[in-house]
């Protein structure tokens, strides 16, 4: 008997740590679910900062304009005037610079934290969108592969699908201290083929990420927020695709035998 | 000569050439990032024109100069138009 009580109390509190441990958990995706609902710190500056200087970057197809903001860093600026009109057949000029924002939105809901804070804000009376500037970081196409991180690549591979990237190469993505940047997501959402970085045969997804693909699909609130926040940016087939591949994604990291990545399982685009 | 610079743009929002790519006997000869540089005759880069999206190499000449500029747009790094002038 003695024995009996023993074994019911410590599962009584082997079941309550858990129970608590639980809770924990929920109210820390609770936190974090509510801070993507509100606008971060960095936006604001970017949407409200008074510019110091710009200065208009010499080529490339786009217009390019570096700005500085007072006492608060740089970004790059990208007007929708001008955009270049013939860059893909599936994705309009004069809307890129929505698909910057709608890029960053879809990041910060998936908690993937791979797109610099990007808001649309009218500099010198055009409107486009406005990147934080991330200082020091090469592209990388000018490091050397020992710098690249895998776990961090992957991760944008999956990014890039679920926003169906049209451009990402190596010039289009920065590193620093291991970290990556994506930038230039102006040619997304739409149906022209994607651009993938990197060459991953039959690797797991990363538990990291297959997680918070798991805790967004479950964020009802959350999912209903980034389709109404999508549609003011692109199309609504355009925000309703990019959601059924995030769903397309929870199902290939539930199971082994799907739980992989390669080109063959991330083409599916229900734009086609 | 053909050629195209490709730039890169430092913290201050200065631009600095980290390549040259001319056009010499008809293939692309590039001056500048040794890693850049390699990183185009390995890989190449995409014609954009092109329906298929097919790569492009240094040695397609003319092709791969006037793609850079939309390969390099990001503002981070750009690359400019095919130019026509004497460079050194």
């Amino acid at each position: 008997m003695k024995n009996l009580n023993e074994e019911l109390y410590f599962l009584k509190e082997r079941l309550e740590k858990e129970q608590a441990e639980e809770e924990a958990q929920a109210k820390k995706i609770s936190l974090e679910h509510e801070k993507t609902l509100t606008k971060k710190d960095e936006e604001v500056v970017l949407e409200k900062r008074e510019k110091t200087s710009t200065k208009k970057l010499g080529g490339g197809a786009n217009e390019t304009v570096f700005v500085e903001l007072k006492d608060d860093g740089s970004a790059i600026f990208k007007p929708k005037a001008g955009e270049y009109a013939l860059l893909r057949t599936e994705v309009k000029a004069g809307t890129y610079y929505k698909r910057e924002r709608a890029a960053y939105l879809v990041d910060q809901f998936l908690g993937f934290d791979l797109v610099p804070p990007t808001v649309i804000r009218k500099i010198d009376g055009k409107e486009g969108s406005l990147q934080e500037f991330i200082p020091n970081a090469p592209v990388a196409s000018r490091c050397d592969e020992s710098q690249w991180n895998k776990e961090e690549l992957k991760k944008l591979w999956v990014f890039d699908y679920i926003i169906y990237n049209s451009d990402r190469h190596g010039s289009n993505l920065l590193i620093k201290d291991e970290k990556v940047y994506a930038i230039d997501n102006g040619l997304s959402f739409g149906k022209d083929s994607l651009g993938l970085f990197g060459g991953f045969s039959n690797e797991p997804i990363g538990d990291g990420v297959a997680e918070k693909i798991k805790m967004f699909l479950s964020w009802k609130q959350g999912r209903q927020a980034l389709r109404n926040l999508l549609c003011e940016l692109i199309e609504e087939k355009e925000a309703d695709a990019c959601l059924h591949r995030i769903e397309k994604v929870g199902k290939m990291t539930k199971g082994e035998a799907v739980n992989v990545v390669n080109r063959e399982k991330f083409s599916f685009n229900p734009l086609d | 000569m053909k050629f195209v610079e490709i730039y890169e743009t430092k913290n201050n929002g200065d631009q600095s050439i980290v390549l040259v790519c001319k056009l010499e006997n008809g293939v692309v000869v590039c001056e500048g990032d040794e890693l850049m540089k390699r990183n185009f005759d390995a890989k190449g880069i995409p014609d954009y024109g092109s329906e298929k999206r097919e790569m492009v190499f240094p040695k397609d000449g003319i092709r791969f100069l006037e793609q850079l500029k939309f390969h390099f747009k990001s503002g981070y790094m750009n690359a400019s138009d095919v130019k026509d002038d004497k460079i050194n």
